[in-house]
């Protein structure tokens, strides 16, 4: 390789990272992504919002409450790290966060669950009042047919008390759906 | 002169900077493989053996300077099976990591191109150095401290320090937040000198990157960026990063100075595994 060619690379690479932050912070403020992630220089500036307190309810196809010990324990520890790896990724994309993504990975990990809630808290911290915020977010899932289609309702909440678990007034807007809650049918 | 020479000239001026029999292209590439081995070593060791031995093996083929870029050749795919791991939360250290890979993999020993890595480090200590600056002012977050204090409510080592400087009272009153519901703070603190040394960040921070940027004022913005880094290690000990940037900014020295950094890297590098592994050594927090 010739000099030129690798003195173009090097000022490819440099002009690539003068613009990136930019794009970054306009893909925060448009899309919500995390501030952390994605090489947008603005790790340790805010606190990454906080998934806590989730309540997994499983269903069979009789519509009957399954436990984790009914659950083969592979498949049931496969279900987990579709929880935890959902949360990373809500978290990261923001607003760009497919949200059919869970349902999809639960019911690939285990053939036994055919409907599910799962309920948690996500925490943010109000910027000019240093106090951390939240909505409880109960998402339902359930399988569509047998080719992979699943029907995915978000819908969430304010919470105000230290325990997070207390609703302040009506469901608020929804995150997928101005009416609060949204079915959506799409191929998995 | 191209246009691509002007602006890479801009940060290391290849005619006025450039060091005769310059070295530090050698010397990084060392450091980086020792750098990475020892992070494997930490991260992996107990997990996946194999994968912290191949990095061990690399780096020790990386000694022999005629094997430095067969040996980075090879750790890029391990490197790039660790992002896409931890994808898409990549903290930018290990991107940092995987750009100077491919970089120092694509330069080879000759002047020029350790004058064109010199003009690539220059430029990227800038860009790291400002933007964090930048972003910390675009975000707000520094102005009241708020992000710092959910810091201190969380980790004792920010406690530590910035015991100096937030009373008593209010450390156990972010303390007693934890842990963080709805609700939780807020995370405020009524001091003034936490305000100036929390604001001193990114002050410190975008100076240090303005004054890079101009010859004159070069020296001035490494030693403003040196102290940045002393920042990072005693109040987040960012160890791994530290080491790797300090040997990044380095290359604004007229002389390999990267080459003196590897054996206090390595002894610290040895130490931070000992403590990771032999619970008998006095504990160190510490983030690789």
């Amino acid at each position: 390789m010739t000099l030129k060619s690798k003195q173009r690379i090097i000022f490819g690479i440099v002009v690539t990272l003068l613009v990136w932050p930019l794009v970054h912070h306009a893909l925060v403020v448009r899309y919500n992504i995390d501030k952390w992630s994605f090489l947008g220089f603005s790790m340790y500036i805010t606190k990454r919002p906080i998934q806590v307190n989730g309540d997994l309810t499983l269903y069979d196809v009789d519509g009957v409450e399954v436990t984790s010990g009914e659950v083969d324990q592979e498949q049931y520890q496969a279900v987990e790290r579709a929880i935890l790896d959902s949360t990373r990724q809500r978290i990261a994309y923001g607003d760009l966060y497919d949200s059919k993504r869970l349902a999809r990975d639960i019911f690939k990990a285990s053939d036994t669950i055919h409907r599910f809630v799962f309920e948690f808290d996500l925490l943010e911290m109000n910027r000019e009042t240093a106090i951390f915020e939240g909505v409880r977010i109960r998402y339902e899932a359930e399988r569509a047919d047998d080719h992979g289609n699943v029907r995915v309702t978000e819908s969430s909440r304010e919470l105000k008390s230290p325990q997070g678990r207390h609703d302040r007034g009506p469901a608020v807007q929804s995150k997928l759906a101005p009416d609060g809650t949204r079915e959506s049918r799409r191929a998995a | 002169m191209n246009v691509c020479q002007v602006f890479l000239n801009r940060m290391f001026d290849s005619e006025r900077d450039a060091v005769a029999g310059d070295t530090l292209v050698r010397s990084t590439r060392l450091l980086l493989m020792i750098h990475l081995a020892a992070g494997h070593i930490v991260r992996f060791a107990a997990i996946q053996p194999m994968r912290s031995a191949a990095m061990v093996a690399l780096c020790l083929i990386a000694i022999n300077a005629r094997w430095q870029r067969a040996a980075i050749a090879l750790a890029i795919p391990l490197q790039i099976y660790n992002v896409h791991e931890k994808f898409p939360n990549v903290a930018n250290h290990l991107w940092i990591e995987t750009l100077m890979l491919v970089v120092l993999l694509m330069l080879g020993d000759s002047e020029e191109d350790n004058t064109l890595y010199r003009q690539f480090a220059c430029w990227l200590s800038f860009i790291v150095l400002f933007y964090t600056g930048l972003q910390k002012l675009w975000y707000g977050t520094y102005f009241d401290g708020q992000y710092l204090a959910t810091k201190i409510a969380l980790f004792h080592h920010f406690r530590d320090f910035f015991a100096i400087v937030v009373p008593q009272q209010e450390i156990e009153r972010l303390q007693s937040y934890v842990p963080i519901q709805a609700g939780s703070g807020p995370f405020l603190i009524n001091s003034l000198p936490y305000l100036v040394v929390i604001n001193s960040v990114w002050i410190t921070e975008m100076l240090a990157g303005v004054l890079l940027f101009f010859r004159r004022t070069r020296m001035a913005g490494f030693v403003f960026g040196m102290f940045v880094i002393i920042g990072i290690e005693v109040v987040a000990r960012e160890i791994f990063f530290g080491v790797l940037f300090v040997a990044i900014l380095l290359a604004f020295l007229r002389a390999d100075y990267v080459r003196r950094l590897l054996l206090p890297a390595t002894l610290l590098y040895v130490y931070l595994i000992c403590v990771h592994y032999f619970t008998w050594l006095p504990r160190f927090t510490f983030y690789p």
